[in-house]
């Protein structure tokens, strides 16, 4: 028998066995479509989060007053009067690998130009603020010194308040803006820094730390302390020296155990890292979950089909086909039918991907493993379970394998 | 002397061997030469399809010896034996046995498909011809399951016929024919008959084995009668009758 012969009587046989053949093809299309889709989704999901993460700068180490949870103290701890802007110089003089240093206090506060008005988040810091949490200028400058000139009243804003506030941001820079009444010149426009995890990033006002500690605030402490290394790999040791140095210090001043917190946002990359691989895991498992009843799936219908398959097998042995040549026939029918199968669930995966990762806004990329996997897998299933009752029946004499049932 | 084609000695066969033990054929010897025209008699259960199955090689005895054309059937390898049934003999089933969802001719082309020496379009060009010759020929196109009984009884005549076999077993071609399709292939039989074909066929109708030149009567399993027909009557003069002319 030719080749041609014998993908066309496979053909044949297909579209004779039409419904048989389309649920063979529907498990391996559900199968393969599901462990495609799903795993673009998680990756896609676990990317664009990382990504996310990823704009609020790494080398990040976060002081903030208030103990450790287990002690159990639930004050307001933003408010506690613990972190003094001297601790900042002796965070400089004895952590050598604190490279940038800015203490912080953060307020919301009513922003106006003319007859327009904005809610923005005012946060005081020195210049330093603006290098760690990667912001860029766009427009204007930054503050002129490195802690911003002692009380000035000017401050950069975000894009947001930009577009809130002006026709056109062009026009904000060297403005007088009022931030709860206190006349502020703007100085300069940020780049826009879009949507972290919901929130609008660009919704922001900075100015020098003391103007808006003494001046909008009236506090004597400040919020917090952001710190933040050159090299990554510092950031572990910058945080054994800072809670040394801190605890020093604290001790000094208030006497008692220090109430103070270290945070970085290496830790809460790592713990998202491992909230997202458990997301991709359950994902993976339940694309396993489809693999596995969609090869059952397979497996039913040709198991279903046995007596009909074996009954043709004999009819084939009785007019004088050699039974390797009829094993051949059946071969290249599950062969065929696994590939139209597997090749529309990668098209089906695809669109899912797609339309899911549009859908979710984020893009979900399609992994050359997860093809093969699936496609793999399905791929044998429709092969062995089509072709190992042929195999059976093909050692049967024709006149048994015609009385199977 | 007519050469010997078909040579078994002391066949039996024994279907569910120990428990339920079904001895279908008992010791069975029997010889048939080129050229007869044999009808296997016998009531129900005697053993005829069992018997016609071993001689066509579509299943094996328990024991004794086949000889086709004086070699050991036992001896011979599988894909002699797959040609064997592909070129030499033609098989008529009881129950048609056709390919479900599928046209007559491509039933018909089926052990061409097997016959590489057979172009794509001679097998169709075959094929046609072969349904056309069993009166099929408005039929070609229809689906199995469009066709009635005696239709599908010559689908299946036609498949046996279609690779131009020296021999065709044929078991009870005439069974779920009227009176005038079963003269209808009784008269194709004679006619391939006649051209030299060996043809054993099964069958339990009186009228229809006088139409062959030797009866052949099995009773559980065993041979109990074997006689020749000395005046074989004419199908196509028994199917003019018929017709009334
Ligand atoms: N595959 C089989 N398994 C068990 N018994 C069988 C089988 N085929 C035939 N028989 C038994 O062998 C005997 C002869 O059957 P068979 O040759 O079909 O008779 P018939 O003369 O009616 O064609 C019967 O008793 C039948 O029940
Ligand atoms: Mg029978």
């Amino acid at each position: 028998m030719k080749l041609t012969d014998l993908i066309s009587s496979a053909l044949r046989s297909i579209n004779r066995n039409r419904s048989r053949s389309l649920l063979t093809m529907l498990g391996i299309i559900i199968g393969v479509a599901s462990v495609i889709g799903m795993l673009a989704l998680g990756n896609g999901a676990s990317e664009s989060i990382k990504g996310e993460l990823g704009k609020l700068g790494t080398n990040l180490i976060m002081v903030r007053p208030g103990a450790d949870q287990q002690r159990g103290v639930s004050s307001d701890v933003a408010n506690a009067e613990i972190l003094k802007e001297s601790d900042i110089q002796s965070i400089l003089n004895y952590c050598p690998t604190v490279a940038y240093i800015s203490p912080i206090v953060q307020t919301k506060s009513q922003a106006v130009f003319s007859s327009k008005n904005c809610r923005p988040t005012v946060t005081g810091g020195y210049r330093d603020y603006f290098y760690m949490n990667n912001y860029d200028i766009k427009l204007g400058q930054l503050f002129d010194d490195r802690t911003g000139k002692s009380l000035q009243k000017v401050c950069v804003i975000g894009k947001t308040v930009a577009e809130d506030l002006f026709e056109n941001e062009k026009e904000a820079v060297g403005k007088i803006i009022r931030i709860d009444k206190i006349p502020f010149r703007i100085i300069g426009v940020l780049d826009e820094k879009g949507e972290t995890m919901g929130m609008d990033g660009d919704n922001i006002i900075i100015a020098p730390f003391r103007t808006v500690q003494k001046r909008l605030l009236g506090l004597s402490y400040m919020h917090m302390i952001h710190a933040a290394t050159f090299d990554e790999n510092d950031v572990d040791k910058a945080v054994v020296e800072i809670d040394e140095v801190m605890t020093k210090v604290l001790k000094k001043t208030s006497g008692g155990e220090p109430q103070f917190r270290i945070a970085t946002q290496k830790e809460m990359l790592d713990v998202m890292g491992t909230v997202l691989g458990m997301l991709t895991l359950l994902l993976a498992a339940i694309a396993g979950i489809s693999l596995l009843v969609g090869g059952i799936g397979i497996m039913n219908i040709m198991l279903v089909s046995v007596t009909e398959r074996t009954r043709e097998m004999g009819l084939r042995l009785a007019v004088g086909a050699p039974s390797n040549v009829i094993l051949l026939q059946f071969l290249i029918e599950s062969i065929v039918i696994s590939l139209i199968g597997g090749i529309i669930g990668i098209l089906l995966g695809y669109t899912l991907a797609s339309v899911g990762g549009n859908v979710m806004d984020m893009t979900a990329e399609v992994t050359m493993t997860s093809v093969i996997m699936a496609f793999g897998f399905s791929f044998l299933v429709g092969v062995i379970f089509g072709f190992f009752p042929a195999r059976k029946a093909a050692k049967l004499n024709p006149i048994q394998a015609l009385r199977h049932e | 002397m007519a050469k010997c084609i078909i040579d078994i000695q002391n066949v039996s066969k024994v279907f569910n061997p120990g428990e339920n033990e079904v001895r279908a054929l008992n010791d069975v010897s029997l010889k048939i030469n080129a050229g007869e025209f044999v009808s296997l008699m016998g009531a129900s259960g005697s053993g005829k399809s069992t018997l016609l199955n071993i001689l066509g090689c579509l299943d094996q005895p328990t024991s004794g010896k086949y000889l086709l054309d004086g070699k050991e059937v036992n001896g011979i390898s599988k894909s002699a034996i797959s040609l064997i049934r592909n070129r030499t003999f033609g098989f008529v089933f009881q129950s048609y046995n056709l390919l479900p969802k599928t046209t007559a001719l491509e039933n018909v082309e089926l052990p061409l498909l097997y016959n590489s020496e057979i172009s794509k379009t001679d097998r169709r060009k075959k094929a046609e011809a072969a349904l056309i010759s069993v009166g099929l020929a408005e039929r070609i196109y229809h689906k199995t399951n469009e066709l009635s009984g005696g239709q599908q009884q010559r689908v299946a005549i036609a498949r046996a016929l279609v690779n131009e076999p020296e021999v065709i077993f044929a078991d009870e071609p005439t069974g779920n024919l009227d009176s005038k399709t079963s003269y209808q292939v009784m008269e194709l039989f004679q006619n391939l008959n006649d051209k030299g074909i060996l043809i054993v066929m099964v069958t339990h109708e009186p009228d229809i084995v006088e139409m062959s030149k030797r009866k052949i009567i099995l009773h559980d399993g065993k041979i109990i009668e074997d006689i020749k027909i000395l005046n074989p009557k004419n199908a196509h003069e028994l199917f003019l009758a018929a017709e009334g002319k």
